[in-house]
């Protein structure tokens, strides 16, 4: 299999496919990996926290780039791995197993002191009605069309009714992240 | 100010690249002079980008899996050819040696005696998307992506749900973290058995024999594993004379 280049790699994460998103994956997995694996065991950590802290990097590193965020110049692995990094060095500074003295700098600084709080997402996104959930997940994760989606919901006749019920939602989700101070701040 | 159906459809509609390249230009201009318009967008962005994020996660979890798999099947490929290596050397060393009674490890006990507890039909709330794959991942053996699915829930879970986040750490050999989670459990409710074998037998992998023994001990004549803890309490203590 021949590897993406790191353009490809955004792009692919961006607007591909499943399968282009889950070759990406494997790619930034085989590259990386090993790398943050030999830095948390190095550091107190065990492969089990290696593999954690592999998908949150993933998580921050996918999100960032959703947002437009990605500008960086370094290639995506590395930027992959800082990010890593500084979730192992933050999570042990928080059991005090390090001190704020020992960051390596040059990383934390190019990839940001990401603070993203995927399970908090989680429990926000439950509080909508499934319905809801749903048609998100359609709309903009897997980018069914309009059409498709009516077809996929026996309470929507027609494609308005889907845009307004769609629009319903995200304007929810928006009002309870914003109940919760979830903005900006939160996810530079 | 509220965000307007016209707005989110123009949004959307933008980061699709759907535009003209005049709309686009105006589109543009229109987040460098309206700052509520621009506040909007960047609320825009912020939950459309956490609505994927939610579920590519998945996604990571499926892939690493496999991957993780993979790699422990090419590393007991090593292994075996190792081992063979290593069968010969026992046997010439063997020939030497007078059988000499040694005992079994605690690590030999724990693995004759351990299996991942049945995957459950339901759960409590199993009707929601997100109990479904934890059953779905539990019930294939993806227990990585168990915990990930686990963990995502709020702090408060059920027996049930801690008895799989338990099983799903001792698969992937956290006995700390299985042990803590297990003592999560009820002791007086539906998985109070189940918790107690399965903290015996993590005990047990984590060296803290007397405690495990204790444990066993306490079983009633009616718990559904009596019969093996008396088992594991006698090679236990031949394990450690």
């Amino acid at each position: 299999m021949k590897d993406f280049s790191d353009k490809d790699i955004i792009d692919r994460l961006q607007h591909g496919s499943t399968t282009e998103r889950n070759l990406v994956i494997k790619q930034l997995y085989r590259r990386c990996y090993k790398q943050i694996n030999s830095f948390v065991l190095k550091n107190n950590g065990s492969t089990t926290d290696s593999q954690d802290i592999f998908q949150e990097a993933m998580e921050i590193f996918y999100f960032q780039i959703q947002k437009g965020k990605f500008e960086s110049k370094s290639a995506p692995s590395t930027y992959l791995y800082g990010i890593a990094k500084n979730i192992w060095l933050g999570q042990l500074r928080k059991r005090r197993e390090v001190s704020i003295s020992s960051w390596d700098y040059e990383i934390a600084e190019e990839t940001g002191n990401a603070q993203f709080d995927l399970k908090l997402f989680y429990r926000l996104f439950d509080e909508l009605e499934e319905d809801c959930q749903r048609i998100l997940k359609c709309f903009y994760f897997e980018k069914m069309p309009m059409k498709q989606i009516v077809n996929e919901f026996s309470s929507i006749n027609n494609e308005q009714s889907a845009r307004t019920k769609k629009y319903r939602c995200l304007k929810y989700l928006n009002e309870i992240f914003q109940k919760q101070n979830i903005g900006q701040e939160n996810f530079n | 100010m509220e965000v307007s159906e016209e707005d989110i459809k123009f949004f959307d509609q933008y980061v699709a690249g759907k535009l003209s390249e005049a709309e686009q230009l105006t589109f543009e201009e229109k987040l460098r002079s309206d700052e509520t318009f621009k506040a909007n967008y960047d609320q825009y962005l912020n939950s459309t980008a956490a609505i994927k994020t939610i579920h590519f996660s998945n996604e990571i979890s499926a892939v690493l899996e496999e991957e993780i798999s993979h790699d422990r099947k090419t590393i007991n490929l090593k292994q075996i050819t190792i081992g063979i290596a290593a069968s010969i050397a026992l046997i010439i060393a063997s020939y030497f040696v007078i059988n000499s009674g040694e005992n079994v490890s605690n690590l030999e006990i724990f693995y004759s005696y351990y299996d991942a507890y049945p995957a459950l039909q339901n759960i409590r709330g199993s009707e929601t998307d997100l109990n479904k794959e934890i059953i779905g991942a539990y019930s294939e053996r993806k227990y990585a992506l168990a915990i990930r699915l686990i963990e995502s829930k709020t702090a408060d879970k059920a027996d049930d749900i801690n008895l799989i986040l338990s099983i799903s750490f001792i698969e992937q050999k956290s006995y700390e973290k299985a042990l803590s989670t297990l003592g999560l459990i009820d002791s007086d409710g539906l998985f109070s058995e189940q918790k107690q074998w399965y903290e015996a037998l993590t005990l047990i992998a984590l060296e803290r024999t007397q405690d495990a023994i204790t444990i066993l001990r306490s079983f009633e004549k009616t718990h559904y594993k009596y019969e093996k803890s008396q088992e594991v309490i006698r090679q236990l203590n031949t394990a450690n004379l």
